[in-house]
């Protein structure tokens, strides 16, 4: 593709109005489903799973790990797909700042590949079709420098990133759901046979004033058990309704991509634009999962 | 989420749950390796069920799920009050059964 007409159609995806920032929003969401999907293949750990075998006994053989790595490998072509998504955003915004018109070509070429290649997760949600048919149509497009055809085939490619996400989402939070009930479950094992330290509990109590308990004793054990399961309970419903918030919140921020880029693929004016992505809520998620991962 | 996968999930987390419900009923080691057979049984219809294509519009897996959240229901119950081991087994290893058979139906659709 010619420079003046990447810039062209960088100008037409995303900087075509002096206020719009569509090209930082699409980067924001499609990093953050990278993320997303990373935290999701993190939640599809393993090593969870090798823990409750050794703790309860519930054998974790070939057979297990390998249906476990089946979906992660899964959710790690969607974590590719998205990044590729983020590096074509920055790199049609860069453009328009005068950048090398071969990233754009290479950035579309490795974005329409991982289109091409991911399969239907699960549970009922077959890739749609669009998908596929977008990353051919971007690799093809690009290289044959049809910058206004290539628009709206990027244009697609954000409506089915939208419409796969959305088909998958149940399945997406089935996983991180599965993962913080096992996780729970491992835990309320430990309370229950007396193998957890409870002195952290006495913390809001003893901190203001510099102090700290001694590790909980066989006498005061029983009587914070029952406090124990009851905060475990609560954190495990906690955990649950903030991925789904957080899923939502993404998915949200997946359409509103879409939307705001179909608007200026099909040359419509664009009303003021409102308020940037509220994508805090799944970063807040990532962050607070991601340190529970060694 | 479909609510054949949503009755896999639910029926596993219900089976791992009550390892130590019967643990503290007395089950023996055997029944509670009866037991742990059939939670690895219910875990891997689930992640089956999590990577397969499932077809909740088919009037058999809509039955079989409909049967797989009866015989939740019921089992929770029976985990929860009755104190023959033995007969907590045999309920779960139905349940796991109509959760197999669903996977299969579905899976071969």
């Amino acid at each position: 593709m010619t420079r003046p007409a990447l810039v062209v159609l960088s100008a037409l995806l995303f900087c075509s109005l002096s206020a719009c920032k569509v090209s930082d929003d699409a980067i924001a969401a499609s990093s953050q489903m990278t993320s997303t999907a990373s935290t999701l293949n993190d939640f599809y750990s393993i090593t969870l799973y090798e823990l409750d075998a050794v703790l309860s006994g519930i054998p974790f053989g070939d057979s297990d790990r390998k249906l476990v790595e089946t979906t992660r490998d899964e959710l790690e072509n969607r974590k590719q797909m998205a990044a590729a998504l983020t590096k074509l955003a920055a790199s049609f915004a860069t453009l328009a700042k005068n950048s090398s018109a071969g990233d754009v070509d290479k950035s579309a070429t490795a974005l329409g590949k991982e289109l091409v290649t991911i399969k239907a997760l699960p549970s009922g949600s077959p890739v749609p079709d669009a998908l596929g048919q977008a990353g051919n149509a971007i690799m093809q497009l690009v290289q044959q420098h049809d910058e206004k055809k290539a628009a709206r085939a990027m244009d697609q490619t954000l409506q089915a990133v939208g419409d796969l996400f959305e088909r998958e989402k149940p399945t997406y939070d089935s996983i991180a759901r599965t993962h913080i009930r096992q996780a729970s479950q491992v835990a309320q094992d430990l309370i229950k046979a007396n193998q957890i330290d409870f002195s952290t509990m006495f913390t809001p109590a003893l901190k203001p004033f510099s102090l700290s308990a001694l590790p909980s004793n066989p006498t005061i054990q029983p009587q914070l058990k029952q406090l124990a399961l009851s905060r475990l309970d609560t954190a495990t419903d906690t955990a649950v309704q903030k991925e789904v918030k957080a899923s939502t919140a993404m998915l949200d921020a997946l359409h509103e991509m879409s939307s705001r880029v179909h608007l200026l693929a099909t040359e419509k004016p664009m009303p003021i634009r409102g308020d940037p992505f509220s994508l805090k809520l799944v970063e807040d998620w990532v962050q607070s999962w991601a340190a529970s991962f060694i | 989420m479909n609510p054949s996968v949503q009755a896999l999930e639910n029926l596993y987390f219900l089976l791992r749950s009550s390892l130590s419900t019967l643990q503290a009923q007395g089950a023996t080691p055997d029944q509670l390796d009866q037991l742990r057979t059939q939670i690895v049984l219910a875990r891997t219809n689930y992640w089956t069920a999590i990577n397969n294509i499932f077809h909740d519009d088919d009037p058999e897996v809509r039955t079989l799920t409909s049967q797989l959240n009866a015989e939740q229901l019921t089992l929770a119950a029976t985990i929860k009050n009755l104190n023959d081991v033995a007969k907590v087994i045999d309920a779960i290893t139905k349940a796991v059964d109509i959760g197999s058979q669903l996977v299969a139906k579905a899976v071969s659709l």
